[in-house]
């Protein structure tokens, strides 16, 4: 279907906002204006109704709201509970962020989503521009010539009132491809193969590992201060690691003198006993067992973890008898060095608070049966 | 023109305040010097808020709201008395501050910020600094009503862009001595930045209440525009926003680290009755003008003024939620000693700047940019 048109450029915002203004007041049919910036004012001179857009915008955010709260719900607590500082596994705040960002991801790529849509931009449509220096510094009015009676010199005579600089004619038939278009596809052969250009030229670069690369802000990676494994050059001998003197301890620490093998746990078992533990204690025993512990062996400590329902071996039950059995010192030196499938803590928990984990699964023992 | 009500009122009014303060004072000294506290501060700051407001359209070039700048200008004439009430409280009821009672005691650097003289002494450049700014960009204002010299508008833009750098740091600096010392041991860096958003959202609210008053009935009717209420309702909308992704800011940090030292803060707003209170505050700020504003035709109708009550009186309470559990051990209470002092500072508020606002030509007359404000298309 083809329609003729009538086109008029103008030199400002100023002018086509009359000017649309005006050609709605006498009746005209305005197909649509083009600008090289967003003339504030031009939709409502045109009479457009108000966008629609943004009952997208506002439908995609709660949707990726609502998704990705639900996500978080599910990850955290339903698929794969984790003791994380001993706060709840359904904790609002950390969900919060994360939910934001979905929310404006997924409002911002719907709502230019539905412009392109709407205003059917795809790639590879070309539109040829009625007035070239729309894209510059001309602002353009088109109006469709409804009927034979509707004459050019009508609409000509409105748009000069309105100091058009320039009045053109044209059909519009439908066409959606412009000229210019031949040119643009060799410009993009042209780009691609540039960058297919590069990429070679920067793999095939010789990269001499013996040769240091450009140093930018060299402070950070050559420190001022001597290197732990560099020889010393104040004591010669050694390096500027010294080797401590026999039985040196670190601070704070009570050395344990086992080895990790049962026959040591048992030892263990008969030589250390547990500190006494108050009320409080106790508590952060159970925390702890929450963090560390119960992820194999579970809440209880029958030994139902969420790692042992994904496949990990499961390990014995803390409720049997052969673990009611185990003297405090020797569930300590567990704890401490590990037991076949199980990591050692030593690194992890220090030592008071091992003997506040034992004495939390003493608690669990007596609390319930096998 | 009135913006004033009708004078037996104001002064009835104002009686009735100073004489709740006086009573306050003498039955429930602690709750009346933490009310006033709260109302100096929030009068201060409606006053910084103002020159803020010209100072951060005139460092950007926007033109937009030159027709109203008479109204943030007038509004900045509140600022000394706003100082005045926190120097009150810190000449008389200097203990309301654990440091200065001696019932806390720091050394070294801390201890040499928080000494009476030198907190004096920083607050006393404080004021001076903005009040010696606000003369400058408003004189120059003034002077354009009478002098189209061109080098007043490049005068007003280099204030204007020195101020907002000053006023970043000088009232980071002011939240930290006058709200956050109230609990010395506690500190959040993200406070000052709290306390701007606060302070802007509420300056927003009340400018939007005056724009709405003087456009409808008063001088301003046919200078005042659907495209500026717009304009002024999405600046409110986005501060709301603003205060609270700040405020989720300084809350979420401290939660996820969960270190006493921090938490206590949090821990005493959200015990007993605190906690309906501390979640009013996030409704209030944020949720109940976010869900006002929301549509673009909200801000051009009754729901603008409405959004605008709301912000203020979460103002208010944003204010007591950070001074009152810090100063007055128990459960949050509201009364006769808590009103009074925002009772006179809305008075002082309402007559300083119906004064000031009638001092000038309504509109900046000589600014450049006034027949643009006048028309431009939002
Ligand atoms: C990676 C999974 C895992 C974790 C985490 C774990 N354990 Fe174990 N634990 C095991 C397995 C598997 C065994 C059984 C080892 C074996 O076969 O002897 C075991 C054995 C034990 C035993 C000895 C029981 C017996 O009857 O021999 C004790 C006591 C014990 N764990 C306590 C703990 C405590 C306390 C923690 C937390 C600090 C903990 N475990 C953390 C896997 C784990």
């Amino acid at each position: 279907m083809s329609r003729s048109l009538v086109v008029g450029s103008f030199e400002n915002g100023e002018d086509i906002l009359s000017a649309a203004r005006a050609a709605r007041v006498a009746g005209l049919t305005i197909v649509d204006t083009y600008t090289p910036y967003a003339v504030h004012g031009l939709d409502t001179a045109m009479g457009l109704a108000p966008s629609r857009l943004s009952w997208v915008c506002l439908v995609a955010g709660l949707t990726g709201a609502i998704l990705k709260l639900w996500f978080e719900w599910w990850t955290a607590v339903v698929d794969w509970p984790v003791n994380v500082g001993g706060k709840p596994d359904n904790s609002l705040p950390a969900f919060v962020p994360i939910t934001f960002e979905v929310m404006v991801l997924f409002a911002g790529l719907a709502t230019v989503g539905a412009l392109f849509a709407v205003a059917r931009l795809w790639p590879g449509r070309r539109r040829p521009a009625l007035v070239p220096r729309t894209t510059d510094d001309r602002f353009a009015l088109v109006i469709e010539q409804t009927s034979a009676e509707e004459t050019t010199a009508r609409v000509r005579a409105l748009f000069e009132e309105h100091r058009a600089v320039a009045v053109t004619e044209h059909v519009d038939e439908g066409r959606t491809c412009g000229r210019g278009q031949t040119a643009m596809k060799a410009l993009n052969v042209v780009l691609a193969l540039a960058l297919l250009a590069a990429i070679g030229a920067n793999a095939a670069l010789d990269r001499d590992p013996a040769v240091p690369a450009r140093d930018y802000l060299p402070e950070m990676a050559y420190s001022l201060a001597a290197e732990s494994y560099a020889a010393d050059p104040a004591f010669g001998s050694g390096g500027v690691l010294q080797v401590p003197p026999d039985g040196t301890i670190a601070r704070g620490a009570s050395p344990l003198h086992y080895l990790a093998t049962p026959a040591d746990a048992l030892r263990a078992g008969l030589e250390l006993s547990a500190p006494p533990i108050d009320q409080q204690a106790l508590r952060r025993g159970a925390t702890l067992f929450q963090t560390f512990c119960a992820i194999c062996h579970g809440d209880t400590g029958v030994g139902n973890g969420p790692v042992v329902a994904r496949g990990f071996p499961p390990p014995v039950s803390l409720l049997a008898p052969h673990a009611r059995d185990m003297k405090d010192g020797q569930i300590f030196h567990v704890l401490t060095y590990g037991q076949l499938n199980m990591p050692p803590y030593a690194s992890q928990i220090d030592a008071v608070d091992r003997w506040r984990i034992v004495a939390y699964v003493r608690q669990l023992q007596g609390s319930q049966q096998p | 023109m009135r913006i004033l009500p009708p004078g037996r009122w104001t002064a009835a009014t104002a009686c009735a305040a100073v004489t709740g303060i006086a009573a306050g004072l003498v039955w429930s000294p602690d709750r009346t010097w933490a009310a006033m506290l709260m109302a100096s501060y929030g009068l201060l700051g409606l006053g910084l808020g103002g020159l803020f407001f010209i100072a951060l359209n005139d460092a950007c070039g926007a033109t937009w709201a030159v027709a109203l700048r008479r109204i943030p200008e007038a509004m900045v004439s509140v600022l000394p008395f706003g100082a005045a009430g926190l120097a009150l409280v810190f000449a008389i009821h200097p203990s309301i501050y654990p440091w200065m009672a001696h019932a806390e005691h720091f050394t070294g650097f801390k201890g040499f910020w928080l000494s009476p003289g030198f907190f004096l002494g920083r607050a006393a450049v404080y004021v001076s600094l903005w009040l010696l700014f606000a003369t400058g960009i408003i004189r120059a204002s003034r002077a354009q009503d009478r002098s189209d010299h061109p080098s007043l508008a490049t005068r007003r833009t280099a204030l204007s862009v020195s101020f907002v750098v000053v006023f970043a740091f000088s009232f980071w600096l002011a939240s930290f001595d006058w709200i956050m010392s109230l609990e010395p041991h506690w500190y959040s860096t993200i406070f000052g930045i709290y306390n701007f958003a606060g302070l802007f959202t509420s300056t927003l609210a009340v400018v939007i209440l005056l724009v709405l008053r003087l456009g409808a009935s008063g001088v301003l009717r046919g200078v005042v525009r659907a495209e500026h209420l717009h304009d002024l309702g999405k600046l409110l909308f986005a501060f709301s926003v603003f205060w609270m992704y700040i405020w989720f800011s300084q809350y979420m940090l401290i939660w996820y680290s969960n270190l006493p030292e921090e938490a206590v803060y949090f821990v005493r707003r959200q015990t007993g009755w605190w906690r309906s209170l501390f979640y009013l505050n996030v409704l209030l700020n944020w949720a109940v003008p976010f869900a006002l504003l929301l549509p673009k035709t909200a801000k051009l109708d009754r729901r603008l003024a409405w959004a605008a009550v709301v912000v203020l009186a979460g103002r208010v309470l944003d204010l007591y939620l950070m001074v009152r559990p810090a100063v007055v051990s128990g459960g949050p209470s509201f009364g006769v000693w808590e009103a009074a002092p925002f009772l006179l500072a809305g008075v002082v508020f309402v007559v300083v700047f119906a004064r000031a606002f009638r001092r000038a030509s309504p509109v900046p007359l000589g600014d450049p940019w006034l027949a643009e404000s006048r028309s431009y298309h939002g």
